[in-house]
């Protein structure tokens, strides 16, 4: 007679309580039974499988020694779908073959990682399984491999993820890729419930409209050198295929085998009314084509990236240069929506060297980052486009641009954290002028910079036509790290009440300043009564530190006013 | 009567064990079986578990009363990902330090009861035993004996180049 195991045929004793009887909880065998000896060998399978769940981490290959130990464990874990799903595939088509065997009837995972496959092989053998499969990663093709450059998915009911990581950089079988220059292209040639779809190294296209409606996550990348072979209404087209899409990610050099053959604001949009998440990175007169020709809505989270930067004056230029060139005919409505700017050029080794960020109002979730980025040998160095000079450049110029960038938002607040001594006078009262319904202007200084020129700035009339204070509706400054010499709050002071008595006082001022030994002469008490006689809310603080650098994360810095 | 916060669990070897109902009620099995039995001064005999076996089970329970995650509570993860993410404590593994006989005692008593944390400490602690070993060791560890025939070896091996072959 044979028995589970854990259940021993000679002990019978059960919880016989007339009432337990009734509730027919217990019944006599049920569940342990006690022999002389309880070892590994009587477990019941399914604390085997428990013990073995617990140790199997990702894939059926690191079970292959517990199989080894004797029939009664290889046994279990053959006999157990869930560990041989997810399933990697190397080049032996006959491991792959007995995982998918395994795995049935459970939806599987599938992940070719060896480059060495039989990819049409491979495709023939996963294809009876197709009803059960929902996730396909091809984390290392060989573009060769690839015939007719076209890999056509065709019919995979259950798919819901795809990933195709092409690699082109192999020597032996990538002479006719080099000389065609174009990149393989991804046809998903029937609809499905497709969801996730990340290529690098090649396009996306489909040969039915409804194939990617299911869409929400694309990604693209990785398209450098390639020859230039996509139009861009093809590219749009399929976008617009894409209508449920809520992600897009298009990586470095993701455009660089769309021929940008279509004016600025010519011919036809992107519209894809679910996207939330909308990633750029390219060059900056591409990304500027590309955002011309789409509609995105200000709820959603844009980033746009420039590729690495290496000329200065061009890196100055380009939060402006990647934007639309007419962005009062462009649909980017945040740039007309935005109420909150933050300029930032952090302080440190990063790749990221400068920042425009613009949310409407306190939602966060929705914004555009604007970055400029330089390569990670220049961002490490901290020279040439990484250097303090050319941060200095970006801040200064990021403000000239502001006015162009955001022609007619309803911007009430500006948050700079940047060099403070890098803006001239004028600049400021241009930027400023541009900005009527300011309401919060934010300084975090990087330097100790001067304060005197934005002070003069501010004690000048809107234009020459209307007198009245510039931004007459500032009510809140809140500065950090500049210099609190006597002589710059003597100006500041001065500068209050120009407005003050000009019918634009301040009802908020918070000062976090630095004067260097010997620097304040009178003790800051003496201005900070000065000060409260002239702004209702008034702090000063003066130190003979700088306070810490606080850098954005994700575009914002939270302390500041975007949030507070 | 008795308290009605307390009951009495008999062991298969008639030992007599008093303890909260609070503590009992971390078994699925034993709690169930409270709610359908309702008010009652009848002890509740355990007829699989000996002596000394429902002793550490007790004493798990007795610590592990005021753990968050009770076996009513909803497993919004599932049962894998409660396998996967059970965390071993020290003062776990300190009441898993016992011959393995008692070990394998506890973890087969605890299924039988349906308490699910003991269940998922005893099976990571057998899984941290068996973790980088090799089959011979691991038939070392355990006292078992390879059974397989040389052709089932022989398939073994080319499975092993199958799934090793990049």
């Amino acid at each position: 007679m044979s028995h589970r195991p854990g259940m021993h045929p000679a002990a019978g004793g059960h919880i016989n309580t007339p009432q337990a009887q009734r509730a027919g909880h217990l019944h006599p065998n049920q569940g342990l039974v006690a022999g002389p000896r309880v070892t590994i060998k009587h477990l019941p399978n399914e604390l085997l499988i428990e013990i073995f769940w617990c140790w199997e981490f990702g894939s059926a290959k690191s079970l292959l020694p517990v199989m080894a130990v004797c029939q009664a464990w290889r046994n279990v874990i053959r006999g157990t779908p869930k560990f041989w799903c997810p399933i990697y595939v190397n080049r032996r088509v006959e491991w792959f073959t007995e995982c998918l065997e395994r795995s049935q009837p459970l939806p599987v995972d599938v992940t070719f990682q060896s480059p060495a496959i039989n990819l049409p092989h491979a495709l023939n053998v996963l294809h009876p399984h197709n009803n059960r499969i929902t996730s396909l990663v091809f984390r290392q093709l060989h573009c060769a491999q690839i015939t007719g450059n076209r890999l056509v998915l065709g019919e995979w009911p259950r798919l819901k993820t795809l990933k195709v990581i092409v690699d082109h950089n192999h020597a032996a079988d990538s002479t006719e890729h080099l000389i065609i220059g174009s990149y393989p292209v991804l046809v998903v040639s029937h609809p499905g419930g497709l969801q996730e779809v990340r290529v690098d190294g090649m396009l996306v296209d489909t040969i039915h409209p409804a194939a990617l409606s299911s869409l929400r996550d694309l990604m693209i990348g990785g398209c450098a050198a390639a020859r230039k072979h996509v139009r861009l209404a093809g590219f749009i087209g399929m976008l617009n295929a894409c209508v449920s899409l809520e992600k897009l990610h298009l990586g470095p050099t993701s455009l660089d085998t769309v021929i940008f053959d279509l004016p600025q604001n010519v011919g036809p949009r992107v519209r894809l009314p679910r996207l939330r998440d909308l990633f750029i990175s390219r060059k900056v007169e591409e990304v500027s084509n590309l955002l011309s020709h789409m509609e995105v809505r200000d709820d959603v989270n844009i980033w746009v990236e420039t590729d690495d930067q290496e000329d200065i004056d061009r890196a100055a230029v380009a939060p402006r240069n990647i934007l639309p060139n007419n962005i009062p005919a462009c649909a980017v409505d945040i740039l007309k929506s935005a109420t909150r700017i933050l300029v930032d050029t952090p302080n440190g080794p990063y790749d990221q060297v400068s920042f425009v960020t613009a949310t409407r109002g306190m939602n966060l979730d929705h914004k555009i980052n604007i970055v400029v980025r330089v390569s990670d040998e220049r961002g490490n160095a901290r020279d040439g486009t990484a250097s303090l000079d050319a941060q200095a450049l970006y801040f200064l110029n990021a403000l000239r641009h502001l006015p162009a960038m955001f022609p007619s938002a309803p911007v009430d607040t500006i948050v700079c954290n940047a060099e403070l001594d890098a803006v001239d006078e004028e600049t400021w009262r241009s930027t400023l002028s541009s900005f009527p319904m300011l309401r919060t202007l934010v300084i975090n200084d990087l330097f100790c910079g001067d304060l005197r020129p934005l002070c003069r700035a501010l004690m000048s009339p809107q234009s020459t036509v209307d007198q009245r204070p510039v931004c007459r509706d500032l009510e809140y400054i809140w500065v950090r790290n500049a210099c609190g010499a006597l002589d710059r709050l003597a100006e500041l002071r001065e500068c209050i009440l120009w407005r003050t008595v000009r019918g634009a006082p301040l009802s908020r001022l918070h000062l976090e300043l630095s004067a260097l030994v010997g620097h304040h002469e009178v003790p800051p008490e003496a201005y900070q009564a000065d000060f409260r006689d002239l702004v209702r809310e008034c702090n000063l603080d003066i130190q003979s530190t700088t306070c810490a650098y606080r850098r954005a994360e994700g575009g914002v810095i939270r302390e500041f006013p975007f949030d507070s | 009567m008795g308290d009605s916060n307390r009951l009495t669990l008999v062991a298969s070897d008639g030992g007599k064990f008093v303890v909260d109902k609070e503590v009992v009620q971390m078994s699925v099995l034993l709690k169930n079986m409270i709610e359908d039995l309702g008010e009652t001064d009848e002890s509740i005999p355990i007829p699989n578990v000996t002596s000394p076996v429902l002793t550490k089970v007790i004493e798990f329970c007795e610590n592990h009363r005021t753990d968050a995650a009770r076996t009513d509570g909803p497993n919004v993860d599932g049962d894998d990902a409660r396998m996967r993410t059970a965390v071993v404590s020290d003062w776990d593994r300190q009441f898993f330090d016992v011959d393995q006989d008692l070990m394998f005692e506890i973890i087969v008593a605890a299924n039988y009861l349906d308490i699910k944390s003991l269940v998922d400490v005893g099976c990571k602690v057998v899984a941290d035993m068996i973790k980088g070993k090799s089959p011979q060791e691991i038939r070392d560890l355990f006292d078992i004996v390879n059974d397989f025939s040389p052709e089932e070896e022989a398939a073994l091996r080319k499975e092993n180049e199958w799934a090793n072959d990049r």
